[in-house]
């Protein structure tokens, strides 16, 4: 009996070292694919700005309607926000949305914080402002995802091995 | 939505109760007036007022609430949507249009690029002015600009502020929907100011009649032939018309047989005559129909009406009604 207790604590300690890793290294692709996807999604904001003329609770709305979480529920909080017109201005608006997002979603600090500057760009100037407001952050985002793009299979394959390691470092602890 | 909402959600929370506060009808509102570290001052019923900060309507400015900057930032972010770029083309004419037609009047830094205004920043002076439709008043002049079922080019004189433009609206709506005996025509109103149907995300917020399409904030001479090529109009209505190019395009409207009906500002027909550009109009008689306005003290009101020769059909001052069409004999007593 304590034998098949100690063979199903080993494989239970084996299981969670395991799962850890795959949630690891699925956090690092579900981000490289958020970056990818804000990247996508200020470059059709940009558009909607530059061609289309569109003011920002239109493009938001606008935006959201292919998009699936965590960016839906972001941008229909900016959307809703800014057609409230209740004493906040739009940099309120901006920050609070962003903790959204960045709740939601495996975007890191790093990937936030040149959007956090977007919050005093936005909406208040000219077109070309908004433009290369736009741009910078862009470049940010295709900086970080090539960083993580590059480092992906080594810190996938780092998450897996500490993992196991730390699993199996339990074990020998427990035995 | 009634004007008090419109109102309400484009001014500043603080400005927003006070308004609320205040014990006014927002149908008689006509202007709110903020200026930053200045008295809140609305017109209300042809009377100006200070507001206190209680919302109480007073005639004694130390009272007034001092509208502040933040007051100021706020009305701005809620008028554009908090996207003040998307109205670029429209701060660089010096106001903005918003739903209901009200039309918003902004003052700050001109900011230039070769000579020419490019945006305006530090804004610090809000002009709303409610958006007021006179339906009913182009109902007299009717007779005098058709010869018998067929529409005149008519051109309407005024000097600013005497209503041209309420009055071309009205015109055009009774044009369009059809009214006692004349049949409904297509208008094409080309909108350059955003004055005629007060466009809002595309939606005339002024009624001008339902057979009527609008070309909005595009330049006139532009417009005048884009409507012609694309939405073969039975008549265009264009305000203000005074560049030589405008002056070219109407010609050709006229030889396209769409009918014209355009405003100018002007005193009278001789003021027209004086000025080099609009000279034509009048000596080569492309207008058949010439309405007058006064410049006084009561706006709207009609001065005369000329014929293309230069008779008089219509005189407010000697009571001359001289019918040129079955039609006139009705409107006879209109103006009286």
């Amino acid at each position: 009996m304590v034998m098949v207790c100690k063979i199903a604590g080993f494989c239970c300690v084996l299981f969670a070292s395991g799962y850890f890793a795959y949630g690891l290294s699925r956090t690092l692709e579900q981000r490289v694919y958020e970056l990818r996807k804000l990247y996508s999604i200020l470059l059709q904001l940009k558009s909607e700005i530059q061609y289309m003329n569109s003011t920002l609770p239109e493009c938001f709305l606008k935006l959201s309607t292919n998009l699936a979480e965590p960016f839906l529920s972001w941008l229909k909080f900016l959307a809703d926000g800014m057609q409230q017109t209740q004493e906040k201005s739009f940099c309120e608006i901006w920050q609070k949305g962003l903790e959204i997002l960045e709740q939601g979603s495996a975007l890191c600090e790093e990937d936030i914080i040149p959007l956090k500057e977007l919050s005093d760009k936005l909406g208040a100037m000219d077109i070309t402002s908004q433009l290369k407001a736009i741009d910078y952050v862009l470049l940010h985002i295709e900086r970080n995802r090539n960083i993580l793009e590059t480092e992906l299979t080594q810190k996938k394959k780092v998450a897996v091995t500490l993992s196991l390691f730390c699993g199996f470092m339990t074990l020998i602890l427990l035995l | 939505m009634p004007k008090k909402d419109e109102i309400l959600k484009i001014v500043s929370v603080k400005l927003r109760r006070i308004l609320e506060a205040a014990i006014i009808d927002f149908e008689y509102l006509q202007e709110l007036r903020i200026r930053i570290q200045e008295p809140f001052i609305i017109i209300y019923n042809g009377e100006e007022f200070f507001l206190t900060e209680q919302g109480i309507m007073t005639k004694e400015a130390k009272k007034s609430y001092l509208a502040a900057s933040d007051d100021i930032k706020e009305t701005l972010e809620y008028i554009s949507s908090f996207s003040l770029y998307a109205y670029e083309d429209e701060i660089r004419q010096g106001f903005i249009t918003v739903q209901g037609g009200h039309r918003i009047g902004l003052a700050g830094k001109v900011i230039l690029e070769q000579g020419r205004v490019k945006n305006v920043k530090n804004i610090s002076f809000i002009n709303i002015r409610m958006s007021h439709e006179k339906k009913g008043c182009g109902s007299g002049i009717l007779p005098y600009i058709y010869d018998g079922s067929r529409l005149c080019h008519t051109l309407i004189i005024s000097p600013p502020g005497c209503g041209k433009t309420t009055l071309l609206r009205d015109i055009v709506r009774l044009i369009s929907d059809g009214t006692n005996g004349y049949k409904g025509l297509n208008v094409g109103v080309v909108d350059e100011r955003s004055e005629i149907g007060a466009c809002y995300r595309g939606v005339p917020q002024n009624d001008v009649g339902m057979r009527t399409d609008v070309l909005d904030c595009c330049p006139k001479a532009e417009g005048m032939l884009m409507m012609i090529r694309s939405m073969s109009p039975a008549v265009i209505a264009v305000d203000e018309i005074g560049k030589r190019e405008d002056i070219e395009a109407l010609a050709y409207v006229m030889n396209c047989g769409c009918r014209m009906l355009a405003t100018v500002h002007g005193s009278s027909i001789e003021d027209i005559k004086n000025k080099p550009v609009l000279r034509k109009l009048v000596e080569e008689k492309l207008f058949k129909r010439f309405i007058v306005l006064s410049g006084g003290s009561k706006p709207g009101q009609i001065e005369n009406i000329f014929d293309e020769r230069g008779s008089m059909l219509y005189s407010r001052k000697a009571a001359i009604q001289v019918p040129v069409s079955p039609h006139l004999a009705a409107a006879m007593g209109s103006f009286t």
